[in-house]
């Protein structure tokens, strides 16, 4: 039982301060983690103690400060570094997450253990602790003493140690042994109330523990014994004293205690100790050294063998383990999430299952080729994956479901009758497009049209209605982006029309459907797989990005096709800021005149500022084979490259840029070539400083050193530049995101934000400074209202791929977990 | 059909990948080797493997290579230097910031094997996948 003593009092070989020594690892551990020598001993005491009044396992109680201690280090660390690390210890948080340990119910650790173990721990203690003495003394303590966690005044007197030590050593004899001689009145008269009730239920928990095996009188007459010594006088504390330790070592005890999850684990116990080992380093990489040694074998030094070997035996001896500790947090808070995506993998699985099997019966009907045969199993593989974007393909399968079923029953409308209508919305206003109304009455008229048709499909259209109503339609989203998702969807979901062809009475061949097989043959067999990170969507957003780089992907159903005024259009529709329909006219601008390059440079801006570099270097790739030396062209090339981190095209498309222009030619002419590849850009920069020291006052000149500089992550310089340029020109709504987006990537996301906001003052349906608002308040770490600016973003432009991904990175840092499978077409609100 | 499965399984693994948080910063992580992997490779010298919720993801950033990040395991089936095992969530709260490193080992949601040097090199390469604001 000295063992006990030395390891809860502190040896007597070592300095009484703070009862710690390196032998006392245990001692020092918990003093470290909870703070204070002296009330390391009133918080073991607790321990066990929280088992005695419910009727105490008193074999356990000796293993439970450690575990305990343990358990709380685990638990501290569960949630944050806790003392031992950078001296920080969120004592709230370590409070919840034993909260949120505690799993089973409280009595459990009363069946464990039972009298005859009692003997049989301490002699478990003797052991490890003889087994310590003979380790030679460190220089330093383990554990330096740690202020106490919870602003408790620093450690109690010395003197008070002897008092407790005399107190547990009555415990180990058989008799009651007399202390030192009370405590000095001055002395008693410094234990604070809260001390003295600390002290006098801890002490009697622990003397309940301890003298279990003689009786709660017995252990209380040590109590009381203990007070007076103390000048404690009982009758005159509080009850109860609200003490935030209490239900943390509670749930520690008991999820210590419960023997159930008994996994060995040396290495929580070892690294428990060689992180506390570091502490007295105080420097993370010592920490980490020590938890490598850990790994790999203790060092030669003194300090840290002592803590291992009585973290291992110790280990060894305990399977009880917080181990569940940090897996329960952490699986309880994965469980709500993984929950719903169990459901909705579920849900899904279910509905697509259907659909492959509908694809397939089509498929059997209709004999198709290989577009079939592929759409079969795309939807198989649609079933498999639980990509909470199937809900969104589904949703749209239900809006080119529905445009179809208007085809259907107004035979001789046209496809385009939706996308007209769509455009037609588009035309009445750029605001507060009414898209809710509109999709759920076509959903309303779907339904009605679609009564004869079977239950499931109603399922589908309720699910529409519902999906549509869900769909955060504000300023932001227009007519013409549904349109163009749901082209986009049908591009991709093939399967639906399988099913449809099936199930339809009138079977109306949409117009290009062959050309969409086509279109889509060509994307996924086009090495979409071997890219893992493009497009893995399964929409036109996925399809573009899933074409080969620096291709022009076409979105598949565009209503302009064939209208000679597309080009006008596009330009009327691009300045009013409803891009993606601008998009779409532009694009059938171009394929019905490939060569019109200033329809590709259109095109390619407009993808610019929906934020979707790819297509923009596409489109504007082609426009520059028309046109050459358009500097817009090549400036734009440039900017896109920057974006794309591509630094050798962006440098040769801007120093291009340079060549074309009639002013700057000769000079760049004259400048010739850079030495090498690697100094090509401070070569392009220097020439551009030459340029605009001859012509200070050319905007663009600014703009495109600005954007070489942040190239080169000069990102003063190019601030710089960039604010000559605005001076020059301030209403460039573009140049105001360029000069955001330099101070974001430069760290500076506070000013970025004014920066984007200017931009958007000047267009506020620029997609492109939302995304990067969004950016920047996620840098900024306020994730939750980045979130926000994502959903804006993806509005604007829901086909934005990466600006979903985003979304999903920002809930996940937000902690919004549950949300992330809404993540299609809701709002966080 | 499993006729189809060669193809279609790649692409399925990526629409789950669609799925994860992480996704966007290990994308963002392999742009911007173009730029920095040499200098990353110079610092780090050594294959990195992320297992971030049964996804492998191999860094490949031995000294005087560009540097390389792909899915699965190290191509040259050596071992890798380093192995991190940890959560898509917690991923994407270590490279945004909200977490670093050090905290997320102590709290065991970020699992180490290996190179503890290289562990403590660690954040550069997180900072290199973070989203980059658009010109």
């Amino acid at each position: 039982m000295s063992s006990l003593r030395d390891l809860v009092a502190g040896s007597d070989m070592c300095t009484p301060s703070d009862g710690a020594g390196p032998s006392n690892a245990l001692g020092s551990l918990v003093n470290t983690l909870l703070g204070g020598a002296g009330k390391t001993q009133e918080q073991l005491r607790e321990l066990p103690g929280a088992a005695g009044p419910s009727g105490a396992g008193p074999s356990t109680s000796f293993a439970p400060p450690p575990s305990a201690a343990e358990l709380a280090l685990a638990g501290g660390a569960g949630m944050q570094v806790p003392g031992l690390g950078p001296p920080r210890l969120n004592h709230a948080a370590a409070e919840s997450f034993m909260q949120s340990l505690h799993a089973g119910p409280p009595p459990q650790f009363q069946q464990l253990g039972g009298p005859a173990a009692a003997g049989a721990a301490p002699a478990e203690w003797d052991a490890i602790f003889h087994g310590q003495d003979s380790r030679p003394m460190g220089p330093t303590a383990l554990l330096p003493p740690q202020p106490p966690p919870m602003g408790l005044p620093g450690a109690p007197p010395p003197l008070l140690a002897p008092h407790f030590q005399a107190f547990i050593r009555s415990a180990l004899g058989p008799s009651p042994s007399s202390a030192s001689g009370p405590l000095p009145p001055e002395l008693a008269a410094q234990l604070s109330v809260a001390d003295k009730v600390r002290i006098r239920d801890r002490s009697t928990i622990m003397a309940r523990q301890l003298y279990a095996d003689q009786g709660d009188q017995f252990a209380d007459a040590q109590v009381s014994h203990l007070l007076s010594s103390l000048r404690i006088d009982p009758r005159e504390l509080p009850a109860q004293l609200s003490h935030a330790h209490h239900a943390d070592w509670h749930e520690a005890w008991r999820a210590g205690a419960t023997a159930a999850a008994a996994r060995p684990h040396p290495s929580v116990a070892a690294e428990l100790a060689a992180a506390g080992a570091a502490a007295a380093a105080g420097q993370i990489p010592a920490q980490w050294d020590a938890v490598w040694e850990q790994r790999h074998g203790p060092a030669g030094s003194l300090a840290r063998p002592a803590s291992t070997g009585w973290a291992s035996e110790f280990a060894a001896q305990q399977p009880q383990q917080p181990q569940p500790a940090a897996w329960a947090a952490e699986f309880a808070a994965a469980a709500p999430a993984s929950a719903w995506a169990e459901d909705f993998a579920a849900q899904e699985k279910q509905a697509q299952a259907t659909a492959a099997e509908q694809a397939d019966q089509s498929q059997a009907e209709r004999s198709g080729g290989d577009p079939r045969a592929t759409s079969a199993a795309l939807a198989e593989v649609l079933g498999r994956s639980d990509n909470p974007k199937m809900r969104n393909s589904r949703f749209m399968q239900f809006v080119s479901k529905m445009s179809r079923g208007e085809l259907t029953f107004q035979d001789n409308k046209v496809v385009e009758s939706t996308p007209q209508a769509a455009a037609w919305a588009a035309e009445f206003g750029g605001q507060q497009q009414q898209q809710r109304p509109a999709g759920g009455s076509w959903a309303a008229e779907f339904a009605q049209q679609q009564a004869p048709v079977g239950p499931r499909q109603q399922d589908w259209v309720d699910e529409f209605a519902r999906g549509v109503a869900d769909l955060r339609l504000d300023e932001g989203l227009d007519a013409g982006t549904a349109e163009q998702l749901e082209a986009a969807w049908r591009a991709g979901e093939a399967a639906t029309w399988a099913q449809e062809f099936n199930q339809m009475p009138y079977v109306v061949v949409p117009q290009g459907d062959e050309k969409q097989y086509e279109e889509w043959e060509r994307i996924y067999g086009q090495g979409a797989f071997e890219d893992s990170f493009a497009g893995p969507s399964m929409g036109a957003a996925g399809a573009a990005a899933a074409a080969a780089p620096g291709e022009y992907v076409f979105s598949e159903h565009n209503p302009f096709l064939g209208n000679p005024d597309a080009q006008q259009k596009g330009k009327e529709l691009f300045r009013q800021g409803i891009l993606s329909e601008a998009a779409l006219a532009l694009e059938a601008e171009v394929r019905a005149h490939p060569n019109n390059a200033e329809a590709w440079r259109l095109l390619g801006t407009v993808h610019a500022e929906n934020d979707d570099d790819r297509q923009a270097i596409a489109a504007m790739m082609r426009a520059h084979s028309a046109d050459p030396s358009n500097p817009e062209v090549l400036l734009a090339l440039g900017v896109s490259h920057t974006n794309e981190l591509s630094q050798e095209q962006a440098v040769s498309h801007l120093r291009a840029w340079l060549a074309a222009q009639p002013a700057y030619r000769q000079l760049e002419a004259a400048a010739g070539q850079a030495p090498d590849s690697s100094q090509r850009l401070s070569h392009v920069i220097r020439m551009f400083e030459a340029a605009s020291a001859s012509a200070p006052s050319d905007p663009e000149l600014h703009v495109a050193l600005g954007v070489l500089h942040h190239l080169g992550r000069k990102y003063d310089n190019a601030v710089a530049a960039f604010e000559r340029a605005l001076q020059l020109r301030p209403g460039d709504y573009s140049l105001w995101n360029k000069l955001g987006a330099t101070l974001a990537n430069n760290a500076r996301s506070g000013q970025a934000l004014a920066a984007y906001q200017k931009a958007l003052d000047l267009k506020p349906n620029y997609m492109r400074a939302w995304t990067n608002l969004g950016i920047s308040y996620a840098n900024l770490g306020d994730y939750p209202r980045s979130a926000a600016y994502y959903v804006r973003a993806l509005g604007l432009n829901a086909g934005a791929e990466h600006v979903w991904a985003y979304l999903r990175t920002s809930l996940a840092c937000a902690g919004h977990m549950e949300l992330m499978g809404a993540v299609e077409g809701k709002d966080l609100g | 059909m499993s006729s189809f499965s060669s193809p279609l399984l790649v692409r399925a693994a990526t629409a789950a990948a669609a799925n994860k948080a992480s996704t966007p910063l290990l994308q963002q992580l392999g742009k911007s080797l173009e730029a920095e992997g040499p200098a990353l490779a110079n610092r780090i010298k050594g294959v990195v493997v992320f297992k971030i919720d049964d996804e492998e993801w191999t860094l490949d950033l031995t000294e005087g290579t560009q540097g390389q990040l792909y899915p699965g395991p190290p191509k040259s089936g050596d071992k890798p230097d380093l192995t991190l095992t940890i959560s898509d969530a917690h991923f994407a709260q270590l490279v945004m910031g909200k977490l670093n490193p050090q905290n997320a080992f102590l709290m065991r949601k970020l699992k180490i094997n290996g190179s503890m040097g290289m562990a403590m090199k660690l954040q550069p390469i997180l900072d290199a996948a973070q989203p980059q604001s658009k010109l």
